[in-house]
C-alpha cells in the first residue's frame, strides 16, 4: 500500500494568557501541548484510529491535518506536497482533497441555509460543476449517495427539519460533494443513538468502498476503533504511547495507559455485575501546561520506575508494526 | 412487606399545541430493596420522563395524567407539591442527572451545596451538616477538603463523585441515575460503577439506572427494561435479557452494540425511527419497524406477558 498522508513531529501549543502583574515579574510564557510531537503514516484506502479521552489532542490532531488551525511545529505530507505551512490561496487546492466531518450534527450544519444551499456552497467556493443546473446535479446524486432519498424532498429543508442521523447524512455528503481522497472524521457517530449508528458507520463504509476514499477515524470509543478501523494509535497527554493494528492492540496492550484503558471498557455482559471493574491507573490526568518530566503518563502509572520520571521514553518499534512508548516495553 | 417502588400504570402526557404527546404511556414495575433495575432505550422513547415522573418533576406542559407511585407506604403520586419536597424529593428518592457540569452551581462551593437539602430539608445547623457532608465525600473516594473548592477546580469523574455524595447525604432508599457517566471517559466510568456498586452493597440503595448504552446496563442491572415509545416492550433478569432476547427491538438492541473482544461483528441496524409521540401507529408501536410484523401487530397493541419466570415481553409472535 501506498503512503497518502505522513505526519512527522507534529506539534500545536497554546500560549496560556499572562496577567500583566506576571509579564513584568518577566514570568515565562506558559503553553498548553495540545498536541506535542506526534507522527505517524496513513495508508491510501486505509482506516487509520485515533483513540483516547477527552482533552489527550486527538481533535486538536484531526484539525490540524486539514489545516483548520496552524501547526507550531512538524510537517504534513499529504499525497506527496507538504501542506504544513502552504498560504491559505494554496490551500484551497488541497481542501478540494481533504475533507472533514465533525461529531456534532447539530451544530455542524449552518441553521439559516437550506440542504441544497449548504450543499452548493463548497461547489461555488471551488468552481467546480459550473452552471446552476450541473451544481443541482451533483447535490442531487450526493443526496442520493447518502440515501436521503428522493434528494428534491430533502433540497428545501433545513437542518432543524432533520432528525441526528439526517443530519449527520448531510454533513456526509457536503465531505463527499468535492470528490475528496481523504476524510478526517472527528467522532462522527458519538452523537447518535445506536440505531442510528450502524448505519452511519455503513454509509461510511459503503462511501469508502466506492470512492476508494481515506479516513481519519477520531474516535474515544476503542470498540468502535476496533470494528471500523485498520490502524490505530491511542494518544494520551498529546503524544501517541502506543500504535499497531486494532485487533493487536486490544487483545495485548503493550501501553500500561492502554492497558487501563481497555480494562476499562464496559462490555454487554451481566456477569460484570457481580465484580468490580480493574482500574490499572491511578489520579487524574496531568495538565498540559505543566507536563510531568521524563515519561508523561508516570505520574498515573502503576508500573513506574525512577527512569520514567526522568527520560521520556519516545515511540520505539517492538515488533513488526508495533509502536509503543514505554520504558519497560522494549 | 412493600416493595421499595411500585409504579402502576404511570401515563405522563404533555399538552402542546402540536398535540398530545404520550411520552409515557402505562409503565408499571416494582422494585426491591438493594435491586438495580436498568432502563435502556434510544433518545425519546420517554426514559427520562419516567425519572421525572417518578421524583414528581414533570414540567407544564406535562402532567401525570393516571397511574400510581408508591414508594415504601407512601404514595407519591397524591401527595401535594409541598409534601413532595417536604417528604419525597432527595430525602427518600435522590438523582443524578446527566452531564455532571451542568448540575452544580458554579458561584457556590461544593460544601454549600452540598449541605443545602441538610439545613433547608432537615433544619440542621451548618457544622454539623458540614460533618456529614465531609463523610460522604470519603464515602465515594474523595478529599473531605474538596467542601470548600467550587465546581470548576474539580474533574469531571470528581464532579461526577461529588453529585453521588449529594445524593446520599439525606441517606434515600431509592437512587435515579439517568445517564451517569454518559459525558464521562471509560476509565471515569468504569470508576462511577465500581464505586456505585460498592455503595449499593454498603447502604442497600434501590436504583434506576437509565442509559441508551446496553454495555453500561451490564455493569450494574440485575434485571433490565427496553423501552420503546413510552411504554415497556420488555423486562427481565439481565442474565436472560443478554442470552435470550424476545422482542425484536431488544434483539435488535443488543446485536447494534459494538463489542470490544470477540469476533468482529457488523452491528445490526434498526430501520426507521422511533414514531413521534404524538403520532402513535395502531397496533403495535414498534411494528413500522419490525422485521416480523404481522397482520395482527398492526392492529391488536401486544400486552405484557410473562414468558419465563420474571422476564415479561409485549410481543404478539408469542401467543403462539
Amino acid at each position: 500500500m501506498q503512503t497518502l498522508l505522513t505526519v512527522r513531529d507534529l506539534k500545536k501549543f497554546y500560549p496560556v494568557r499572562r496577567g500583566l502583574a506576571d509579564m513584568v515579574r518577566r514570568k515565562a510564557e506558559k503553553h498548553v501541548h495540545a498536541v506535542d510531537g506526534v507522527s505517524f503514516q496513513v495508508q491510501r484506502g486505509g482506516v487509520f484510529g485515533l483513540v483516547g479521552e477527552s482533552g489527550c489532542g486527538k481533535t486538536t490532531t484531526g484539525r490540524l491535518i486539514v489545516r483548520l488551525i496552524e501547526p507550531t511545529s512538524g510537517s504534513i505530507v499529504f499525497d506527496e506536497k507538504d501542506i504544513t505551512f502552504l498560504p491559505p490561496g494554496e490551500l484551497r487546492s488541497i481542501r478540494e482533497q481533504m475533507q472533514i466531518i465533525f461529531q456534532d450534527p447539530y451544530s455542524s450544519l449552518y441553521p439559516r441555509l437550506t440542504i441544497r444551499k449548504a450543499l452548493e456552497e463548497p461547489l461555488v467556493i471551488h468552481n467546480i460543476a459550473g452552471s446552476p443546473e450541473q451544481r443541482l446535479e451533483s447535490i442531487c446524486a450526493a443526496l442520493e449517495e447518502v440515501r436521503l432519498t428522493p434528494p428534491d424532498v430533502f433540497l428545501t429543508k433545513y437542518p432543524h427539519e432533520l432528525s441526528g442521523g439526517q443530519r449527520q447524512r448531510v454533513a456526509i455528503a457536503r465531505a463527499l460533494i468535492l470528490r475528496p481522497k481523504f476524510i478526517v472524521a472527528d467522532e462522527p457517530v458519538s452523537m447518535l443513538d445506536v440505531s442510528v449508528r450502524a448505519e452511519i458507520l455503513q454509509l461510511l463504509e459503503n462511501i469508502k468502498q466506492a470512492h476508494a476514499l481515506t479516513y481519519f477515524f477520531i474516535t474515544h470509543d476503542l470498540s468502535l476503533a476496533r470494528y471500523f478501523c485498520d490502524r490505530m494509535a491511542v494518544m494520551y497527554l498529546g503524544r501517541i504511547v502506543e500504535m499497531g493494528t486494532p485487533e493487536k492492540i486490544v487483545e495485548a496492550p503493550l501501553h500500561p495507559y492502554g492497558q487501563a484503558l481497555i480494562a476499562a471498557v464496559p462490555e454487554p455482559d451481566p456477569a460484570n455485575r457481580l465484580k468490580p471493574r480493574e482500574i490499572l491507573i491511578r489520579g487524574e490526568v496531568s495538565t498540559p501546561v505543566d507536563l510531568p518530566a521524563g515519561c508523561r503518563f508516570h505520574p498515573r502509572c502503576l508500573k513506574a520506575q525512577s527512569v520514567c520520571k526522568q527520560v521520556d521514553p519516545g515511540l520505539i518499534q517492538v515488533k513488526p508494526d508495533r509502536y509503543v512508548a514505554c520504558h519497560l516495553v522494549r | 412487606m412493600r416493595s421499595v417502588l411500585d409504579v402502576q400504570d404511570l401515563k405522563t402526557y404533555f399538552f402542546t399545541r402540536y398535540g398530545v404527546l404520550k411520552a409515557l404511556d402505562g409503565v408499571s414495575f416494582t422494585l426491591e430493596r438493594a435491586e438495580t433495575l436498568g432502563i435502556a432505550g434510544e433518545s425519546g422513547c420517554g426514559k427520562s420522563t419516567l425519572a421525572s415522573s417518578i421524583i414528581r418533576m414533570v414540567r407544564p406542559p406535562g402532567r401525570i395524567v393516571s397511574g400510581k407511585v408508591f414508594l415504601e407506604d407512601c404514595e407519591v403520586t397524591s401527595l401535594a407539591e409541598s409534601q413532595v419536597n417536604d417528604m419525597i424529593r432527595w430525602k427518600k428518592i435522590a438523582m443524578i442527572f446527566q452531564g455532571a457540569m451542568g448540575s452544580l452551581n458554579p458561584v457556590y462551593t461544593i460544601g454549600y451545596q452540598m449541605i443545602e437539602p441538610l439545613i433547608y430539608g432537615r433544619h440542621m445547623s451548618k457544622s454539623p451538616a458540614l460533618e456529614i457532608a465531609r463523610k460522604q465525600l470519603e464515602l465515594v473516594g474523595l478529599q473531605s477538603d474538596i467542601v470548600k473548592k467550587y465546581p470548576h477546580e474539580l474533574s469531571g469523574g470528581m464532579q461526577q463523585r461529588v453529585l453521588i455524595a449529594m445524593s446520599l447525604v439525606s441517606d434515600p432508599a431509592l437512587l435515579v441515575a439517568d445517564e451517569p457517566t454518559t459525558a464521562l471517559d471509560v476509565i471515569v466510568q468504569a470508576q462511577v460503577f465500581n464505586l456505585l456498586k460498592d455503595l449499593q452493597h454498603k447502604l442497600g440503595i434501590s436504583l434506576i439506572l437509565i442509559t441508551h448504552d446496553l454495555s453500561v446496563i451490564a455493569e450494574l442491572a440485575q434485571r433490565i427494561a427496553t423501552m420503546y415509545a413510552g411504554k415497556f416492550v420488555e423486562v427481565g433478569p439481565s442474565d436472560s435479557f443478554y442470552s435470550n432476547p424476545v422482542h425484536p427491538y431488544t434483539e435488535g438492541l443488543i446485536s447494534s452494540v459494538i463489542r470490544l473482544h470477540g469476533p468482529k461483528k457488523a452491528p445490526k441496524l434498526i430501520l426507521g425511527n422511533p414514531p413521534d409521540p404524538g403520532k402513535l401507529p395502531p397496533g403495535c408501536r414498534f411494528h413500522p419497524r419490525c422485521l416480523k410484523a404481522e397482520a395482527l401487530c398492526k392492529q391488536v397493541e401486544p400486552e405484557l406477558v410473562e414468558v419465563e419466570p420474571d422476564h415479561y415481553v409485549a410481543c404478539h409472535r408469542l401467543a403462539r
